[in-house]
C-alpha cells in the first residue's frame, strides 16, 4: 500500500523548472533514497512534500488524500517529520526545552509527552545533554537532535534532507541506525543523501533525480538485477602484469582497473556464477598464483554515475 | 517555585509558543537587565523632581503664591510616566517582535512551525504575548509610578484607564503591524531592521499612535474636555 504519492509534481521558481512532473510512489514501511547532484531538485521536492513550499502544479497524496500548503487537518500534519538540510534550532534553549517546545505543538501533554522526550534523548544518545544549551552542542549532536524533533509525534512518514552531510563517520553510522530503527518501528522514510554507500546499506527503493525530473524510481534490488554490472575481484601474489594480460584474452572480460586500496583488480564480467568459476578454473590452469576471488556487483555509486550524474554533466 | 512550574506546564499545553518564547527570553540576566533599567530610571527621575525646593504651603493644590504646586510636579512626572511607557512598549517590544520574527524567518525555523498541526493564529498570539515579554515586564514596572503620579496630578480614574487601554490597544495595533512588516520583508530575503525601507510605514504607523496619545495625555491633563482637537497627521 501505498503512504505516499505524487502526480506531476512540478516547481517552478521564475525561469527555472525546479521539479518537472514527479510522479513518485512510496509504499508504506520502507527507505527510499532520494538521490542526485546538487542541483538536481531533492530539496524542493521535499520541501513540497512537506507542505513547506507550495507546488506549482501536481499533487501530493498521503494515504490516498490530497495534501497542501495551509492544510489545516492536523491529522494530516502529525503523520509527517521534517529534517531539512541545514537543521535550524533555537541556540537559546536547552535540548529538553527544544524538544518539549515540539511535542507541545504536535499536541502530546503531560506524562506520555516526558515519556516519550525520555525515548527521543535516548535513542539519539543525547540523554546526558538535556539540560544543555543548543548552542553548545557540536554538529553531530546538532544532526541527532533535529532528527529527535522530526521524530517526537511518531510519524508516519519521515523526509530527511541530507542528514549525514558534514557529519564524521562515527555519528553517520549512528544517524544510519536511528533510522533502520525508525523503519523497524513502522516509519517510512525518505532520506536524500550525496553519501551513497550509507543509501546503499539502509534504502529498500531509490529515486535518482536529475534536472528537476525522477528519471529512475524502484526497488534497489531491481536496479541491482537491471543496471549493476557483474564484476569479479582478483587479487594476486604477484604477476599483475600478467594476469591482466590473460584476462585481456578472455571473451567475458569487458574492462578492468586495479583498486588501489586493496591492491586487487576489479574486472567488469559479462557472465554468471558459472562463468565466474570457469574464469578461476582458467586463471589457475594458466599458472597465475591467485590468492583471492570474488564476485561482486557494481554499487549505488557506480550505477548512479552511470545514470544520473552523467547526464548531467 | 513549584507552583511557577505549574502555571508554565499549563500556559505551555495552552500556547507552546508563548511557553518557548519565555523560556528562551526570561533568564536570571535578561530579567535583571530588564528590572534593574525600568527600577534605576524611575529612581532617577523621582531623585530629580525631590530636588525641587517646595515651600510647605505649595504642597498638594498650594496656597497663597506658589509658581510650583506639588500637585504640578506629580503632573509632569505622570506626563513624562505617559510619553515613556508606550514609547518603551511599542519601540522596544515591536523591534523585538519584528526582530525576532524575521530571524526566524531568516533561518528557517518558521518552517516547522508551518508544518506543526497548531494553528497560525495561536502561534502569532504566543508570539505578541511572548517574544516583547521583558519590555512589558520594564513597562508593568513603571506602573506604580505612574498611578501614583496620577493620583498626586489628581487625574480622574476614569482617564488612567481608559490611557491603558488606548496604550493597550495601540500595542497591539503595533505588533500585528510588525508582523506584517516581519513576513513582507523576509519574502523580500532581507533580514528587517527598523531602518529599512520596509520599516517606513511602519515608524509612520507607529509616530501618528504615539504622538496620539500624548496629545491626548497633554489635553486631558488640562481640566475639561480638549478643545481645537486637530488631527496633525495626513491623511
Amino acid at each position: 500500500m501505498s503512504i505516499l504519492q505524487t502526480l506531476n509534481l512540478t516547481k517552478q521558481f521564475d525561469r527555472q523548472l525546479a521539479v518537472n512532473g514527479v510522479n513518485l510512489t512510496i509504499e508504506a514501511g520502507e527507505i527510499y533514497g532520494l538521490i542526485g547532484p546538487n542541483g538536481a531538485g531533492k530539496t524542493t521536492l521535499i520541501r513540497m512534500l512537506t507542505a513547506v513550499d507550495e507546488p506549482t502544479a501536481g499533487e501530493i497524496l498521503i494515504h490516498g488524500q490530497r495534501f497542501r500548503p495551509g492544510d489545516r487537518d492536523p491529522e494530516l500534519k502529525r503523520q509527517l517529520g521534517y529534517v531539512p538540510d541545514d537543521y535550524p534550532l533555537y541556540d537559546e534553549l536547552t535540548v529538553w526545552d527544544y524538544l518539549d517546545y515540539f511535542a507541545r505543538l504536535y499536541l502530546l501533554t503531560g506524562a506520555p509527552r516526558r515519556q516519550r522526550l525520555e525515548e527521543v534523548l535516548s535513542m539519539v544518545e543525547l540523554t546526558e545533554k538535556r539540560d544543555s544549551l543548543i548552542a553548545t552542542l557540536s554538529r553531530g549532536m546538532r544532526q541527532r537532535l533535529s532528527l529527535a524533533r522530526s521524530i517526537i509525534h511518531r510519524p508516519a512518514l519521515l523526509f530527511l534532507d541530507e542528514p549525514v552531510s558534514g557529519l564524521d563517520p562515527v555519528a553517520r553510522v549512528m544517524v544510519r541506525n536511528i533510522i533502520k530503527r525508525l523503519q523497524q518501528d513502522g516509519t517510512t522514510v525518505l532520506v536524500s543523501s550525496h553519501i551513497l554507500s550509507d543509501l546503499e546499506e539502509v534504502c529498500s527503493s531509490i529515486g535518482i533525480m536529475e534536472l528537476g525530473r525522477l528519471v529512475e524510481s524502484s526497488r534497489l534490488q531491481e536496479v541491482y538485477s537491471r543496471l549493476a554490472k557483474q564484476q569479479v575481484l582478483i587479487g594476486v601474489v604477484d604477476g599483475l602484469e600478467r594476469l591482466r594480460q590473460v584476462l585481456a584474452e578472455h571473451p567475458l572480460v569487458q574492462g578492468t582497473e586495479l583498486v588501489l586500496a586493496t591492491g586487487l583488480l576489479r574486472v567488469d564480467f559479462g557472465g554468471d556464477a558459472q562463468a565466474a568459476a570457469d574464469l578461476l578454473r582458467s586463471l589457475v590452469t594458466a599458472g597465475l598464483p591467485v590468492c583471492e576471488f570474488h564476485q561482486t556487483k557494481e554499487n549505488l555509486e557506480e550505477i548512479f554515475f552511470k545514470m544520473g550524474y552523467q547526464r548531467t554533466s | 517555585m513549584e507552583r511557577w512550574a505549574d502555571f508554565l506546564e499549563r500556559l505551555g499545553d495552552w500556547n507552546p509558543q508563548l511557553l518557548r518564547e519565555i523560556r528562551a527570553r526570561v533568564k536570571p540576566r535578561t530579567l535583571l537587565v530588564a528590572i534593574v533599567a525600568s527600577v534605576v530610571l524611575q529612581i532617577l527621575m523621582f531623585a530629580a523632581f525631590a530636588q525641587v525646593p517646595l515651600p510647605p504651603e505649595c504642597w498638594g493644590e498650594g496656597e497663597g503664591f506658589c509658581p510650583v504646586t506639588g500637585q504640578l510636579l506629580w503632573r509632569v512626572q505622570f506626563y513624562i510616566l505617559s510619553v515613556l511607557i508606550p514609547l518603551w512598549l511599542y519601540v522596544l517590544g515591536g523591534f523585538t517582535l519584528v526582530d525576532d520574527l524575521s530571524r526566524e524567518e531568516f533561518r528557517g525555523t518558521l518552517s516547522f512551525i508551518r508544518i506543526a498541526p497548531r494553528s497560525s493564529s495561536s502561534i502569532i498570539l504566543g508570539k505578541i504575548l511572548g517574544a516583547p515579554i521583558l519590555s512589558f515586564l520594564g513597562a508593568a514596572l513603571l506602573l506604580p509610578y505612574h498611578i501614583l503620579s496620577g493620583f498626586g496630578a489628581r487625574v480622574p480614574l476614569s482617564a488612567l484607564f481608559s490611557y491603558y487601554l488606548l496604550v493597550g490597544a495601540g500595542a497591539g495595533f503595533i505588533y500585528c503591524f510588525g508582523i506584517l512588516v516581519a513576513f513582507f520583508t523576509a519574502d523580500l530575503k532581507v533580514v528587517p531592521r527598523l531602518g529599512n525601507i520596509s520599516g517606513v510605514p511602519f515608524l509612520y504607523g507607529f509616530f501618528c499612535l504615539y504622538f496620539a496619545i500624548i496629545y491626548l495625555v497633554g489635553t486631558s491633563l488640562r481640566h475639561g474636555p480638549p478643545s481645537g482637537l486637530s488631527w496633525p497627521f495626513p491623511p
